[in-house]
């Protein structure tokens, strides 16, 4: 009995000093107990019509522009055709002129203007044409104002 | 602190029914030992929330976590260490990006003694290592004869002289070096190139031609400096001098892990709380309390918001603007500077019937005379090796100075490439292949004239006082493992001085 009580013991103290990497406790529990200053802005993104128009609009318009030669197969990351994958690079800034995914394939700063950030080169001209033009919407349905 | 119990010093002084509680902590302990967590030590000081899980991040996290911080990692990979990976790539096992450590890299070293993998960290010479692998500091073609052009870590004046078809003028001027690298070697650390601000005041290749002449020193740019410095990327007259002198002076070699590149990442991994595929939106500026909220995404694709006391960026360089809302004047004009070369890398993987029979290699200088060799940073043909868990492939590399060439083709890099590669290796056919591997190796920053005066200056800022946002990683260090690690340290040690 004495035992099971310090097995029962043993797992509740292992496991409140430990951290899931997987499904962010340390965030969700451990750091609240510890009074940081954190609250869920959103638990609710606009998945369903974000991923309907990355489905039906950028997908596409990726297609049209050839970067799936490369980003569809193999081991290049990111696998465009994954909307999650996509989703994360599209997160990383805080405008739909200024993430990564605008960045990087239109060009915005390189080195030197010959030789593009992108290793597959610049995709889009401008932001304003495609497919940056629908990524650009892309991200307004996503992270822009109404959400 | 379960694990912290002596079971037998103490044991006499135990009464029974203690020592029965105890067994059931240590049985427990075995017991969540083998669940997938991650023990993390909570401590009781500030809260720091480290973004990006490279070397840099990863030591930062490890020292403040030391230091008592409650300490969290966000990475927005489903991997941990960055550019000290090593992914499965359909059968080929690979090293994405670094290959090698720097005899350089003291923090590095210490860290890896605390962690008790120090042997896993050395290894052999880099190119007794390369001779039966792939990389570039073998035998290397410049039209006039095959040559070592020796290692990134160290000028070596006999290895240099013996260059093919380098003239007797330019070989008489080589000790005119000496002096330069002497004093570069006594104040510079390789590892946090700060300390070069005062040499980094021309390109590479202004700095030869200065020094030995036009003609001897654009001759000493084309054998020796740029097929060094064009394995970094880095175009020699666009090149702060000090990036490369920095580690030319130290006479220390670059080698492989013998636990593999990612042997400290992967051991740092096991220790700390990363989370993983956890993508960091952007950061605000800081609030009436002096702290930054962190906005990001978490594993679910949910969007949270954190404010911990501390925000240490240790991500690449190239996402600063993007991530940080109120960059300050200095750290603006960094991140403007900030850019990545990356290396277009292809391997066809063949089936068994079609292996080499033994490696055959080639590797070529950009000014080569031969247009296809001019082309080609480096090619091999390599059997299967277990060692390396290599099946048989074909590996090409293409010189960074044309690979402009392959980004405006719209080609895929297989396309492009497979002209040279028949070349090199005309008995390969398609029909030989079963799979395709190609890759851009992410690659290091580039270090223009006036980056390090520039990383001198955030770092100076960052120092002076307590803050909530620090910055650490290569990009403010220098463009190497052992450098990225250093700066990890270096701010852990800034922001426990800061904050407690």
């Amino acid at each position: 009995m004495r035992l099971q009580t310090g097995i029962l013991i043993g797992i509740l103290v292992s496991y409140s000093i430990s951290v899931n990497s997987e499904d962010n406790d340390f965030v969700d529990n451990t750091l609240r107990d510890k009074e940081w200053s954190m609250k869920t802005i959103q638990g609710d993104n606009n998945f369903g019509k974000g991923q309907d128009f990355f489905k039906n609009n950028v997908l596409p318009k990726l297609a049209e522009n050839g970067c799936l030669k490369c980003h569809a197969r193999g081991y290049l990351r990111p696998n465009i055709t994954v909307y999650e994958e996509l989703l994360r690079r599209l997160a990383i800034g805080d405008s739909s002129e200024n993430n990564a995914v605008i960045y990087k394939i239109a060009n915005i700063r390189s080195f030197s203007p010959e030789i593009p950030n992108h290793p597959g080169g610049q995709r889009c001209a401008s932001i304003n044409v495609e497919p940056c033009s629908s990524i650009r919407q892309w991200w307004e349905i996503e992270f822009g104002d109404g959400n | 602190m379960v694990m912290e119990i002596d079971m037998n010093k103490d044991s006499k002084f135990i009464d029974k029914k203690r020592r029965s509680i105890i067994k059931g902590l240590s049985a427990a302990t075995a017991v969540s030992a083998v669940i997938p967590y991650k023990l993390f030590s909570a401590g009781t000081g500030p809260t720091a929330v480290v973004i990006g899980s490279g070397i840099a991040g990863l030591s930062a996290a490890y020292d403040l976590r030391k230091a008592g911080f409650q300490v969290s990692i966000f990475e927005k990979e489903k991997f941990t260490g960055g550019r000290m990976v090593e992914l499965q790539m359909g059968s080929l096992y690979q090293f994405t990006h670094a290959q090698g450590v720097f005899g350089a890299n003291k923090e590095m070293f210490v860290l890896a003694e605390e962690l008790g993998i120090k042997d896993q960290m050395l290894g052999d010479h880099m190119s007794s290592f390369d001779d039966q692998y792939s990389g570039p500091f073998g035998s290397t073609d410049n039209g006039h004869g095959l040559y070592d052009p020796g290692s990134a870590g160290d000028f070596d004046f006999k290895t240099t002289a013996k260059i093919p078809g380098l003239s007797k003028e330019t070989i008489a001027k080589l000790p005119l070096l000496m002096p330069d690298l002497e004093e570069i070697a006594a104040t510079v650390d390789p590892c946090l190139l700060e300390s070069g601000t005062e040499f980094d005041d021309e390109s590479l290749g202004d700095y030869f031609e200065r020094l030995f002449g036009k003609k001897s020193g654009r001759e000493l740019l084309a054998y020796k400096i740029e097929p060094l410095s064009t394995w970094w990327g880095w175009p020699p007259y666009q090149t702060s001098r000090i990036a490369l002198l920095s580690w030319l002076a130290q006479r220390k070699h670059f080698w492989q892990p013998r636990g593999g590149i990612g042997c400290m990442t992967r051991k740092l991994d096991s220790l700390l709380p990363v989370q993983n595929n956890t993508t960091v939106r952007y950061i605000t500026p800081l609030d009436s309390y002096g702290r930054h909220t962190i906005h990001y995404l978490n594993a679910n694709l949910e969007r949270r918001s954190i404010t911990p006391d501390i925000v240490v960026c240790a991500v690449e360089g190239k996402y600063l603007d993007r991530l940080i809302q109120d960059l300050t004047p200095k750290q603006e004009a960094l991140a403007r500077n900030c850019f990545f070369s990356k290396e277009a890398i292809v391997c066809w993987m063949l089936d068994e019937k079609h292996a080499p029979k033994e490696i055959t290699q080639g590797s070529y200088i950009p000014d080569h005379p031969d247009p296809m060799k001019a082309r080609t940073s480096h090619w091999a043909a390599i059997p299967r090796n277990n060692d390396f868990n290599h099946p048989p492939h074909i590996r090409f590399t293409l010189s960074r100075r044309h690979t402009p060439e392959f980004q405006k083709s719209d080609m895929t890099l297989e396309e492009f490439c497979w002209p040279m590669i028949k070349t090199f290796y005309p008995q390969l056919e398609k029909s030989h292949v079963v799979d395709i591997v190609d890759y851009t190796c992410d690659d290091l920053i580039y270090m223009p004239v006036g980056y390090v005066k520039q990383i001198s200056a955030v770092l100076q800022e960052q120092r002076k006082e307590r803050r909530g946002l620090y910055f650490a990683g290569e990009y403010v260090s220098g463009a190497h493992t052992g450098a990225a690690c250093a700066s990890g340290r270096t701010v852990a040690r800034t922001i426990v001085k800061h904050w407690t």
